[in-house]
């Protein structure tokens, strides 16, 4: 039965523009809404208020304080994101290889963490390195040192801390890639003569590259906006750029320096996912994947 | 005492839980011999070429390459050479970088590499293909490539597990000769996995046929085309008809047998195996051997099928079997429902004992 194309279902695949539209129209207007209207308010801000100037973005790159802060949030971002990639990398491996129970133990263990509040989560990190933790019990018992260790407040246990909350979004995109090489790629290596170890170098890893780009780039970014974490288990000899925006917001009530650091933010963001994109060519992995 | 180029496993039995992948399988490729696996699908061909990789380990029974023992050897130690059913190029080297990479393992330089590598691609005439990306071929040059990266390091033996199966006919025809004019050229061993028995009769020297994890047979394409040893093969291999009935007599191996079927009528053959007075048994006969006489069998003409070089004739016996003959253009075609008379030449007919 052939009837007259109608302005929204041209055929099984196709899809009219205007049927496309109303299908993104509530993801369109929750995104207008929640992101880019305060955005968009704060960039504003930044720029012409009092009148149009560019004084506030100046200030981030005058002052030494600021720029520490931000030097600080790429570092620790940089170190986490390296930290996730040494611990989920074999993870990711051997998820790829497991199969039935294994895989399922394997991924509830990866997976639970996101089910627990990040707040939970990092709550557990200051119990277990307050003065009198657990950590600091263990190492005293052992005979490593005789009084408790300043763990807590510090810039390690930031990264720890955070590299822990953030390591299911290296592992889970590191899987998906690692996943959808197929098993005859290794065979083929092995047969052609290459030991095991070799045959990752040369086949496996490789191939895995735009997991460990978009697991990396995913951890980065969700790091350099990290606040809870930060917050919590570090001073403000740790501070974080996510803190010293809400700062500023909360305490100073500063809206325009706020919207200044947004904008930083928001530009280094923008500029690495352009970097990736190209480095990697995500955007065709995700395309034939 | 070693052998370059032989491949041989002995007693080979591999089960996967329940399932008994190979049975009790010994099986010799001479060198520089072309044996094909043929079987349908499920019958074991990947599982015994995987074994001779080093993928698989035998549950019991050995694996011999080159006159050694080699059940226990990792893959990467066999050099054999392989061409999997789907493509294995690496996608992200170039095609010279893919054939290249078995001499890179092998500690050849790199200037060495990229000339052997052009070199082999050159023998499977894709020269000048050596900086393009894998997905940058069509399926045909993709599998020349493989073939090309199997050979490159010229390994004493080459496995190829339906290297052709996702080929159109017309390419895979191509290959087929390709395949056997570089297996010739270069003296190579060849296991070669098929479940299709043109593929197999075309370019094999010798055949196994396989069937339930089972060797039903090996041999020559002839033999097995003319000297079935069980119905399996006699009907896996080209056309056959089945006709069942009891032996009148016993006979020897080898030796002349005649059946009486259901209404009596006579079926004259060969035995395959002994045959015992009263043993219910089968004769097949190939449509060929079929002509028309006098004296032969009565049938009914169900069907005729006019195909050009030959026309095929539907036959159906009093006794209920159904049989195909074949008449040579110009001959005089019988029309459906007539009755015609049929025989064969009892050395074509062969009488297995058992059947239905
Ligand atoms: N890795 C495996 N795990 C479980 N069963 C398998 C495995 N490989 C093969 N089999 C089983 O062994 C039998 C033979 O398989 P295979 O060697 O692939 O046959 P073929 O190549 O002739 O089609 C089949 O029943 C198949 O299901
Ligand atoms: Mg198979």
């Amino acid at each position: 039965m052939s009837r007259p194309p109608s302005a929204f279902f041209r055929g099984a695949r196709e899809m009219s523009p205007a049927l496309s539209l109303l299908l993104l129209l509530p993801f369109l207007v929750v995104l207008f809404i929640a992101f880019l209207l305060p955005v968009g308010v704060l960039l504003h801000e930044s720029l012409f208020v009092p009148a149009a100037t560019l004084e506030h973005y100046a200030r981030v790159f005058d002052e030494p304080v600021y720029l520490r802060v931000l030097w600080r949030t790429i570092r620790i971002a940089a170190l986490v994101t390296a930290i996730c990639l040494v611990l989920g990398y074999p993870l990711a491996v051997a998820m790829a290889r497991a199969r039935g129970v294994a895989l399922l133990l394997l991924a509830a263990c990866v997976m639970l963490p996101l089910w627990t509040s990040v707040l939970v989560r990092t709550y557990a990190w200051t119990v277990l390195m307050r003065r009198n933790g657990l950590i600091n019990d263990l190492l005293i018992g052992l005979g490593f040192t005789d009084a408790p260790v300043r763990l807590l407040y510090t810039e390690g246990a930031v990264v720890v801390a955070m590299a822990h909350v953030l390591l299911p979004f290296m592992v889970l995109p590191l899987w998906t890639a690692l996943r959808a090489i197929p098993t005859d790629y290794a065979r083929a290596a092995a047969i052609l003569g290459a030991r095991p170890l070799r045959s990752f170098v040369e086949v496996t890893l490789p191939l895995s590259l735009p997991g460990v780009a978009s697991g990396s780039l995913m951890v980065f970014l969700l790091a350099l906006g990290f606040f809870v974490t930060p917050a919590l288990v570090g001073g403000p000899q740790q501070m974080m750029i996510a803190t010293l925006i809400s700062q500023q917001v909360r305490e100073l009530l500063n809206w325009p320096f706020a919207g200044a650091l947004v904008g930083c933010l928001l530009l280094l963001t923008l500029v690495l996912v352009a970097f990736f994109n190209r480095a990697m060519r995500l955007d065709r992995f995700v395309a034939s994947s | 005492m070693t052998r370059a180029g032989e491949v041989a496993v002995e007693a080979l039995r591999k089960t996967f839980g329940r399932v008994v992948a190979v049975d009790d399988v010994s099986l010799t490729a001479e060198p520089a011999e072309f044996l094909a696996l043929l079987g349908p699908s499920g019958s074991g061909k990947t599982t015994i070429l995987m074994t001779l990789a080093g993928f698989e380990h035998p549950t019991s029974g050995r694996v011999k390459l080159n006159g050694e023992d080699a059940t226990w050897w990792p893959a990467h130690r066999r050099n054999i050479g392989m061409v999997f059913q789907r493509t294995t190029l690496f996608p992200h080297m170039s095609v010279r970088d893919n054939v290249a990479f078995p001499l890179k393992m092998r500690g050849v330089p790199a200037r060495e590499r990229g000339a052997q590598a052009d070199e082999a691609l050159a023998t499977v005439r894709l020269a000048g293909y050596g900086d393009r990306l894998p997905n940058q071929l069509s399926g045909g040059q993709q599998q020349r490539v493989a073939l090309a990266r199997a050979i490159v390091y010229r390994p004493p033996i080459l496995l190829m597990d339906e290297p052709l199966s996702a080929l159109d006919k017309a390419l895979r025809e191509e290959m087929q000769l390709e395949i056997k004019r570089l297996q010739r050229a270069l003296g190579i061993t060849v296991v070669f996995v098929t479940h299709d028995q043109t593929e197999a009769l075309t370019m094999a020297d010798r055949i196994a046929v396989l069937d339930h994890g089972r060797l039903m047979q090996v041999g020559t394409p002839q033999a097995l085309y003319e000297s079935p040893e069980n119905p399996f093969v006699a009907g896996f291999i080209g056309e056959t008809a089945f006709l069942d009935g009891v032996a009148e007599r016993s006979a020897d191996p080898g030796g002349p047998a005649t059946l009486r079927a259901a209404d009596g009528s006579k079926l004259h053959g060969t035995a395959v195996a002994a045959l015992a007075t009263g043993d219910t048994a089968q004769l097949a006969v190939r449509p060929e051997r079929i002509r028309r006489a006098e004296d032969g069998l009565a049938a009914e003409v169900i069907e005729t099928f006019y195909v050009g070089a030959e026309t095929a004739c539907l036959l159906r016996t009093a006794f209920g079997a159904q049989l195909r003959m074949r008449i040579a253009a110009g001959a005089d075609v019988p029309a459906p429902g007539e009755t015609v008379r049929v025989a064969w030449d009892p050395a074509h007919g062969r009488i297995f004992r058992g059947g239905a």
